[in-house]
């Protein structure tokens, strides 16, 4: 039936799509040139009256003492608008700048400039333990904090994907096969880009999984496990009975995986892996903050002597319970920032979630919503000449 | 006005009138309105001329063009998600071509289902079904993780099952077993 419920939907959305009325408006571009320009000359009317944003406040308190203006004793404080400087410096922000002749730079923290010689990225740049990290249309890149660029191959331009872990020092390219029932993990330790090494480390796993966060011992994936226990505690047999390949997480390497519900995140399964090719018989099932739980997680990772896969889980709980992928954005009231948030066409957010900047590519200013203080605070980001975008830091 | 800005007006001019009908679909089957269709590809047409200077020479504008079309509606329900009931019923023109027959009351079943989902599983079905448009790709243009597409992906599909269970289910034609006459 869901081939049935996937080609109705395929078919359905096209002709719905294909009758809707003929939309040929030959004034539509003017419209939208002249809403840039009202946008633009807003802008330049702003700055031109100094720049200075009503501060918006989710609570009564604002917290970001280098932006404060002053209170004028009407309880109202303003702000500056936010500049380079004030971010690098705040917190140690970068940028992937587009030079005038179309290369690329990182500009750093401290002002420097690093040549990014890659492909044109086609999603955010990161930065890694030892490296900067983008991806192209056929290759991912690496570049060292001296600028030497590395490409790795993406096994499909179309289909590969990649995610990164939580401690930025390894990333994985994910490519699912032709009729989506699994997928491929190729594992990449960041540090191997000094030798080019192209030693890999992988694991196939059935589509249904995702690889969502790993150190050296685990690997922690998201799944649909409610269907299943309904949330009740006990062993069972998911790997067995789904096929689900937690074998061939064994076989890289990896002595625990553990399952996340994706209804109820604080529901997991562990499995006790070998890490040379056996995955245990049946999974532990409960909920994760329970000493029980707890426990066998620490126990499959190899106990005391292996790192806390407990931080690691969490981690993962907390994001998929997460409505937002930017959690302080629940928040935040954008008083007169609020079109501006509704019109911006970019989210770059901070890994480690001290900050989120919203807009588009190109424009003067962005919005920067900073969360690193007990309220998550607006202002108006003056980005540097030619900036493309924001890095995003694991470091 | 400049020869170089005014080349590039038209060059804007030529790619709306080459896309805007494809961004207007897509935008009538994220809201499920046209006139909110209109005004989200007006809007992802003026942020696309923000930017234009800078993209117009890339590959990517249409990638570009779509990927602000989908951030924009996605923005417009992220702080709203929380506040918003689901719409009722989708606005729905007349649709003259369209013939009574069970194929498309099919389908009209499946349209009501889609408008009563949450925004988010709608726009991941969009994505999936009529952009075919890998969950990775979903999961950046949405600002997701690539697990939370699949199991938004998998929730929504597992309503319409439920709901439409088989084709002639969907229209109360099923026949129960051992209950034919």
């Amino acid at each position: 039936m869901s081939d049935d419920i996937e080609g109705l939907l395929r078919s359905g959305l096209a002709e719905r799509a294909e009758a809707a009325p003929s939309f040929d408006d030959p004034g539509l571009a003017d419209l939208a040139i002249a809403g840039a320009g009202r946008i633009r000359r807003r802008r330049r009317v702003a700055a031109a009256a100094g720049g200075a944003g009503l501060i918006v406040l989710g609570a009564a308190t604002f917290a970001w003492n280098p932006l404060i203006g002053h209170d004028r004793g009407d309880g109202n404080l303003t702000a500056a608008d936010t500049s380079t400087v004030e971010v690098q410096n705040e917190f140690a922000m970068e940028f992937l700048i587009q030079e005038e002749d179309g290369s690329y730079n990182v500009l750093d923290q401290n002002g420097n400039t690093i040549s990014f010689g890659v492909d044109e990225p086609i999603g955010n740049v990161y930065k890694l333990q030892s490296s900067y990290f983008s991806e192209a249309v056929s290759d991912v890149w690496t570049v060292s904090f001296d600028g030497d660029a590395t490409a790795w191959e993406k096994p499909s331009a179309d289909e590969t994907y990649t995610r990164i872990s939580s401690a930025g020092d390894r990333f994985a390219m994910i490519t699912p096969n032709s009729d989506y029932s699994a997928e491929d993990y190729e594992l990449l330790d960041v540090s191997l880009h000094e030798e080019a090494a192209t030693e890999t480390v992988g694991f196939t796993t059935n589509y249904a999984v995702t690889l969502e966060d790993w150190d050296a011992t685990t690997a922690v994936f998201t799944t649909d496990l409610n269907s299943a226990t309904g949330g009740s505690a006990g062993a069972y047999w998911f790997n067995d009975n789904l096929s689900l390949g937690l074998e061939t997480v064994s076989a890289a390497g990896f002595e625990a995986a553990v399952l996340v519900d994706t209804t109820d995140p604080n529901n997991v399964c562990v499995s006790d892996l070998d890490a040379v090719g056996t995955a245990s018989e049946r999974e532990q099932c409960g909920p994760a903050d329970s000493a029980e739980i707890r426990a066998q997680m620490v126990a499959a990772a190899g106990g005391e002597a292996a790192a806390d896969p407990v931080p690691l889980v969490d981690t993962v709980i907390t994001k998929s319970q997460a409505e937002f992928e930017f959690a302080p954005i629940e928040d935040v009231d954008f008083g007169v920032y609020q079109e501006r948030y509704e019109n911006a066409g970019e989210f770059w957010t901070d890994p480690g979630g001290a900050w989120q900047i919203v807009g588009n590519r190109g424009e003067d200013t962005w919005l920067l919503i900073d969360a690193s203080g007990e309220e998550p605070v607006v202002s108006e980001l003056e980005p540097p000449e030619g900036a493309v975008m924001p890095i995003l830091s694991y470091t | 006005m400049s020869e170089a800005k005014s080349s590039q007006d038209e060059e804007f001019r030529e790619y709306v009138a080459a896309r805007s009908a494809a961004l207007h679909r897509a935008a009538y089957l994220l809201t499920g309105n046209w006139a909110t269709a209109e005004d989200l590809v007006q809007t992802t047409l003026t942020k696309t001329y923000l930017a234009w200077s800078r993209i117009r020479t890339t590959d990517s504008v249409d990638a570009y063009a779509r990927r602000i079309l989908y951030n924009t509606n996605a923005s417009w329900w992220r702080k709203r998600s929380n506040r918003e009931k689901p719409t009722e019923v989708f606005e729905d023109k007349a649709d003259h071509s369209r013939d009574f027959t069970e194929h498309s009351a099919v389908r009209d079943a499946m349209w009501r289902h889609i408008a009563v989902l949450p925004k988010r599983q709608r726009a991941v079905l969009v994505l999936r079904y009529y952009e075919n448009r890998t969950d990775q790709q979903i999961a950046e243009i949405l600002g997701i993780s690539v697990g939370t597409v699949k199991s938004q992906a998998s929730r929504a599909l597992a309503g319409m099952r439920k709901r439409l269970g088989t084709p002639s289910a969907a229209l109360g034609l099923q026949v129960e077993q051992g209950k034919a006459a």
